[in-house]
């Protein structure tokens, strides 16, 4: 459920939107994504209002990942990716030359490459969320959606994945807007972070300005140790130990 | 790290495992030559064993069909009484198939079939209730028997979507749970007119409900292959959005489907397909279940190949069903659903066995 | 105390002959009132319409069977025919109480005149039953004499036309066409009812087709128009459709002699009346 959210993406940022579970961080994306329509309010993108898009068009502006997938039927990654050019796609919907050519880079790039020909259903978590994500790169829109894009991914991909995010960000002016549970890495890559707190937003701003010790013990409901990433100097968060508590252990 | 884009651009083009315009073409081919096989094979079996050559002789030779003095010949036969029964099965064959991917599509459900949204049970009962009250009127080529079941098959339908409809969107469960008690309630109302007639009617109306490929005219016949063609063409058309649509609704929609807009028309389609093909032939159960899983675990889940290749597959199964039902203990007719069920059994078993070996695999690996 | 065994080898014992009857069947019901009951008839279906005193019985069904009419009537016999559908909790009730139940499962015509001998002495009408059995093999045995010598006629017996339903030789229908002079096209089928295949009808050229219809109509005129079009079969090429009424042919009962006449009426017309006068 979320209440009373005004907020403005600006055109080129990553933006990341954190907060603990049931915050309405995935709703938030979804009304971002078209999928669900505010019962009071607007959302806009580039000056119209999200309900006035068709789904076509909407689909050439927002590319949503999601945080699961399932997929039913035994399709292929490549398959699967391919059907991220729907939007492009004219006439009989047959993939032409440069589809095929979009969709093979973007696999590249998510290294899903090698497992083209493989059922998505035989891969294993983190090949899945790659796929995916290769999919909604494969449907180039000016602006990218992700729902705990790190999540399954391991670190080497995680790293990566976040590199990908910001070379679309500074080569192709991609907006980026995506949830994770993971603070430390939002904070690391992101422009500005939204602070969700039980539906409402708590505070916008720069990582520096969001990442309080304050503001997280509010929100989170814990103390937290804050220092600085070694070398880009954003906000990063340490848990502090947690002592045995004999209390617990006493039926 | 830093990732360059432009560093990672490909050199040449790169041939994908996904289905070519080309490629369908070619399945396509093989399944259509594999249907007219079947047909000139099947045409050869019935009470009496006719041998090729002669089959070929009739079937170069139609006006020999009209009856001459003799009496009923092997031409008559040929002409009069099979090729009408294996058109129908191809008909029939063909659009239960094509509902059953559709329907599995639109409702997520591998298990889906062409009688789960109860239009089935509406055509039976518009059935029952004419054979019950003698109706014996016949228009164009179809009995009021059939005539009736179209009827009732059509008010089922917008029943079932004025239930299922909500704000102008359809939601997949409300379709399903209307389906269901749809068909609760229109199979109820059967077993009552049943258990009101005396044992002839109710015997009638069970071998009408057993499945059964009506002799049909050629009259009939035309009528019936334009709407089958129409239906199956429609949903040929939706290919590529099926397969988006099988993702899931929120994926398929932000991929850019119109959800809404595509769920009407499958409903409709398949809806009005299946309403018709019960109205001429009952309730012939297992084909619109089993060939699309058979289709698709050789071809294949792409829709723009398996929706077609799944009617032309359709169509020869259960012409070759029909054909073993009226040959295996001629003269006397076993009923063609029972042979689709011998048939689905046994490949609902083999999945079941290989579904469970891969998900043992899967734990393992 | 006597001991009966019925057709699907029940024992039923009664004490003394039965004086409240309850029927399932209509065949049966006539049966009873042709062997002289009238009062001890207690109950009977909604479709035992034949002789008319029937008609004002309590009721205890239609096609399903209501346990507590039968029970609440205090019969000492229940009858029913095998072909009808009973079902098997009541027959297991009626067990349990104790109340006689006797199955009858006709095959031929013989059975069925056995039926009402039999059924004569389970209410101890045992001499009426005796005549009248006489009188009916008597006519079953003058129809036959008349068919000495006449070629047998094929016939199709038409019980449903889509789908194809025909009798076989499990079914007492299929005698009476024999006795009627007819021969049966289908009859190799044992099955009682069988689906059979269309092809087999055509090939085998059938010279009448017969259609059994309700007491007061004739036969659909588009159940007509499907079989007309099939002119190279003798049946149509003579106009040879023929209907009979259904109540005297399908009742296993005392009025099977005058389907046998109907049918031999209606296979060679003329036939029977030309011989006896009657």
């Amino acid at each position: 459920m979320l209440e009373d959210c005004s907020l403005d993406v600006h055109d080129g940022e990553i933006l990341g939107i954190i907060g603990p579970n049931g915050s309405g961080k995935t709703s938030l994306l979804k009304l971002m994504a078209g999928l669900l329509r505010p019962q009071a309010g607007q959302v806009c993108l580039h000056g119209s209002d999200v309900a006035t898009l068709s789904p076509l068009e909407m689909a050439r502006l927002v590319a949503l990942v999601p945080q699961e997938s399932q997929v039913l039927f035994p399709f292929t990654v490549g398959e699967l990716v391919l059907m991220g050019r729907f939007v492009h796609q004219k006439g009989w919907g047959w993939e032409s030359a440069d589809d095929l050519r979009i969709a093979r880079h973007a696999m590249r790039i998510m290294e899903v490459d090698h497992l083209a020909g493989r059922t998505f259903q035989a891969l294993s978590g983190g090949e899945r969320h790659r796929t995916v994500i290769a999919r909604a790169l494969a449907q180039q829109t000016p602006i990218l959606l992700l729902d705990e894009p790190t999540a399954f991914l391991d670190l080497k991909h995680q790293i990566e994945m976040f590199g990908i995010l910001k070379a679309l960000n500074r080569e192709r002016q991609v907006t980026v807007a995506l949830v994770s549970h993971d603070v430390n890495l939002a904070g690391q890559y992101c422009d500005r972070l939204l602070l969700l707190h039980e539906g409402k937003p708590y505070r916008v701003g720069s990582p520096k300005d969001v990442l309080t010790i304050e503001h997280l013990r509010v929100v989170y409901g814990c103390e937290v140790l804050l220092d600085a990433h070694p070398t880009t100097g954003t906000p990063r968060i340490t848990l502090p130990h947690a002592t045995a508590r004999p209390q617990l252990m006493q039926s | 790290m830093d990732v360059s884009l432009r560093a990672v651009a490909p050199a040449g083009l790169s041939v994908l495992p996904v289905l070519t315009a080309r490629r369908r073409v070619q399945a396509l081919c093989a399944l259509m030559a594999a249907a007219l096989i079947g047909i000139v094979l099947c045409l050869q079996y019935g009470v009496e064993y006719i041998p090729p050559v002669e089959l070929a002789r009739i079937l170069m030779n139609p006006g020999a069909a009209v009856d001459s003095a003799a009496g009923v010949n092997p031409a008559t036969i040929v002409w009069e009484v099979r090729l009408p029964r294996l058109l129908l099965a191809y008909l029939v064959g063909a659009s239960l198939a094509a509902v059953g991917v559709a329907l599995q599509a639109l409702l997520r459900n591998p298990l889906a079939d062409p009688y789960i949204l109860g239009i089935s049970s509406g055509a039976a009962l518009g059935a029952a209730l004419a054979l019950k009250f003698g109706l014996v009127w016949a228009i164009g080529g179809f009995t009021a028997v059939q005539l009736c079941a179209v009827i009732f098959a059509a008010a089922t339908i917008a029943a079932t979507y004025r239930i299922a409809v909500a704000d102008g969107r359809i939601p997949v469960q409300s379709l399903l749970l209307a389906g269901v008690i749809i068909n609760a309630i229109l199979s109820a109302l059967i077993l009552f007119l049943t258990s009101l007639s005396d044992s002839t009617s109710a015997f009638r109306l069970f071998f009408w409900l057993m499945g059964n490929l009506a002799t049909i005219g050629y009259d009939g016949l035309g009528v019936l292959a334009v709407i089958v063609s129409v239906g199956i063409g429609v949903l040929c058309t939706q290919g590529r959005n099926l397969n988006l649509l099988s993702l899931g609704e929120d994926p398929a929609q932000g991929l850019g489907l119109d959800v809404e807009w595509i769920k009407r028309v499958i409903f409709v389609t398949t809806a009005l397909l299946t309403g018709v093909v019960v109205a001429v032939s009952g309730l012939i159960g297992f084909v619109g279940m089993i060939v699309p899983h058979a289709v698709r675990m050789v071809l294949g889940p792409d829709h723009r190949l398996l929706l077609p290749a799944s009617a032309l597959v359709g169509g020869t199964f259960l012409a070759v069903a029909d054909t073993v039902a009226r040959s295996l203990l001629a003269p006397m007719e076993l009923p063609v659903g029972v042979i689709t069920a011998l048939c689905g059994g046994p490949f609902f078993i083999y999945l079941l066995m290989s579904h469970r070996k891969e998900a043992r695999n899967e734990v393992i690996g | 105390m006597k001991i009966f065994t019925d057709d699907v080898g029940r024992r039923v014992s009664l004490a003394q002959p039965a004086r409240r009857v309850v029927s399932l069947a209509p065949s049966a019901t006539e049966i009873l009132f042709a062997v002289g009951l009238d009062v001890e008839v207690v109950g009977v279906t909604t479709f035992c319409d034949y002789p008319p005193a029937a008609r004002a019985k309590p009721k205890v069904g239609s096609s399903i069977q209501n346990l507590e009419a039968i029970i609440g009537l205090k019969p000492d016999l229940v009858l029913a025919v095998k072909s009808d559908i009973v079902r098997p909790d009541i027959l297991a009730k009626l067990n349990q109480l104790a109340i006689p139940l006797f199955i009858l499962a006709p095959k031929t015509v013989e059975d069925i005149l056995g039926h009402i001998g039999t059924v004569g002495r389970l209410v101890g009408h045992d001499r009426e039953a005796r005549a009248v059995v006489g009188k009916l093999a008597e006519r079953v045995h003058a129809i036959r004499r008349r068919m000495v010598g006449i070629k047998p006629v094929r016939v199709f017996y038409v019980i449903n036309t889509d789908p194809l339903i025909s009798v076989g030789s499990g079914s007492f229908i299929h005698q009476m066409l024999e006795l009627a002079g007819g021969e049966n096209i289908v009859g190799r089928i044992s099955i009682p009812y069988p689906k059979v295949s269309l092809e087999d009808v055509l090939r085998r050229d059938p010279e009448v087709l017969l259609f059994p219809v309700g007491a007061s109509e004739g036969i659909p005129e588009s159940e007509q128009q499907r079989w007309r079009k099939w002119t190279s079969l003798s049946a149509v090429a003579q106009n040879r459709l023929r209907q009979v009424k259904a109540e005297l042919v399908n009742r296993p009962g005392p009025r099977v002699v005058e389907g046998i006449a109907a049918l031999a009426d209606a296979i060679h017309p003329g036939m029977l009346s030309r011989a006896t006068g009657g």
